[in-house]
């Protein structure tokens, strides 16, 4: 949030608006995400990508090398990933991008506490995530066999997406409160995403046996990537594979309450000292 | 004492010699373990086309006749579709060209015949031979045969160009058009805005 942009949050609550804090921050936030160009720039470039791979993937389909199934779930996955590595890369930029542009003194002068503006930038990051949602939802259904998988589909792909990029957002604004720079907060960030996406692309054997599983079902990203997979792809109910939700609603509270608890910390400096 | 070393190469030499010959005469005892069932001029396989012009994407299928001329069964066999690429260019991946391609066949009575019909899905251009092997169906004579191949089906795959592969062209199109339209309208829209 740039200065001007702070005056007039800070002018709001001196105000007699009865809005909480982090309201009016989420609402800031949001306005210079998605009215500033960056968030739109963003949705663009994912469509340009989706349009690539749907393309693809239906010519694909056309040689009999995939089946609708493969494909819907495909455009899914890349949905999800696409969708939890911008929400946690917009947040990693939230806190530290004000500390290094010179605005965090002014934000940290309002009368707003610390926990109110981390809560409002996180919120306004996950916007990014139900709009990728809506940019992939076309291509789901051009792709789709019947209603069903379309249905499955969109919706799996809604609820794990959602408790991923909380916790990557949450993730994201945790690395942005002690982290002096942005290029630092944003390189932890991307590494630690990178680190959790990785084994997802190790060649099948690797992924195997009761390390791979146990890894698979802990890591919040690969557990909710397969819970995906079972549904669209495997035609499994959501019952059948609930279990491989338990680490993403555990891992989403708990980097939430992390965060909560963290961003009291939030000082002008950054860095882990007091 | 001091000989034996010397003897050393000899006893090797008189053991290999020992167990070539027990190779030798053990081959041919157990390619005859199937003694009885027809041996491999017995039985024959014939396809239903010869050639087959198709294009990538299409699916197309061909039959094949097993036929026995023996006076005794054969064992329950299997039947397996291979592909290969008569031009150096055509990769094939055999899994990618068929859905099916090992097909397990009851014993086949003598002189009679059992048909089995393969789909093939042709998923790159050039020319291709597909056909048909059958071996018994048994770990204890698979290696003895007989092992009998068809007559190679000449499948010659043009290349089939779908500017709209499954309809999604309007879509990939549409959208992020309609996002730049959006977007577009929305800066012009602030510019003039604060122009005002």
């Amino acid at each position: 949030m740039g200065s001007e942009s702070y005056d007039v949050a800070r002018s709001r609550l001196g105000g007699s608006s009865s809005r909480p804090g982090w309201l009016v921050v989420a609402g800031q936030e949001v306005r210079d995400l998605w009215l500033g160009g960056r968030g739109p720039i963003l949705l663009f470039a994912f469509s340009l990508l989706l349009s690539v791979i749907t393309y693809l993937t239906a010519a694909n389909k056309e040689l009999n090398l995939l089946d609708q199934k493969d494909t819907v779930n495909l455009v899914m996955q890349v949905t999800l990933a696409v969708g939890v590595a911008l929400a946690l890369l917009l947040s990693a930029d939230t806190l530290s991008g004000e500390r290094e542009r010179g605005t965090l003194e002014a934000l940290l002068l309002t009368p707003l506490v610390p926990r109110e503006i981390a809560l409002g930038k996180l919120l306004a990051a996950l916007t990014v995530w139900p709009a990728v949602v809506a940019v992939s939802v076309p291509y789901a259904w051009a792709l789709r066999i019947g209603t069903g998988l379309f249905t499955d589909a969109v919706a799996s792909a809604i609820v794990v997406g959602t408790l991923v990029a909380i916790t990557f957002a949450s993730l994201g604004v945790i690395v942005s409160i002690f982290s002096s720079t942005n290029r630092l907060s944003v390189a932890v960030s991307f590494f630690a995403f990178v680190a959790l996406v990785v084994p997802t692309q190790l060649p099948g054997g690797l992924g195997k046996g009761w390390l791979g599983d146990a890894f698979s079902r802990v890591n919040p990203l690969t557990a909710g990537a397969h819970f995906m997979d079972k549904v669209i792809a495997s035609n499994h109910s959501w019952s059948q594979d609930a279990s491989w939700l338990v680490s993403p609603i555990l891992a989403a509270l708990i980097a939430v309450t992390v965060a909560a608890v963290l961003a009291g910390r939030l000082r002008l400096q950054g860095g882990m000292g007091r | 004492m001091k000989r034996l070393p010397r003897l050393g190469p000899v006893v090797a030499a008189a053991l290999l010699g020992t167990l070539l010959v027990a190779a030798l005469v053990a081959g041919p005892a157990s390619a005859q373990e199937g003694g009885g069932q027809p041996s491999a001029g017995e039985v024959a396989i014939s396809v239903s086309k010869s050639e087959v012009s198709a294009l990538t994407g299409d699916r197309f299928t061909f039959t094949t006749e097993i036929t026995n001329s023996g006076s005794e069964a054969t064992p329950s066999l299997i039947a397996n579709l291979n592909f290969v690429s008569l031009d150096e260019s055509t990769y094939i991946d055999p899994e990618d060209w068929s859905p099916r391609r090992t097909v397990n066949i009851a014993p086949v009575g003598p002189a009679s015949s059992v048909r089995q019909s393969w789909t093939v899905n042709p998923i790159l251009k050039g020319d291709v031979a597909v056909y048909v092997v059958v071996l018994p169906d048994s770990p204890g004579v698979a290696g003895a045969g007989p092992l009998v191949a068809s007559p190679a089906v000449h499948v010659r795959v043009g290349e089939q160009r779908s500017l709209n592969p499954g309809g999604v062209l309007p879509v990939v199109l549409a959208v992020p058009g309609v996002l730049a339209l959006a977007f577009a309208g929305l800066r012009v829209g602030r510019a003039r805005a604060r122009g005002a």
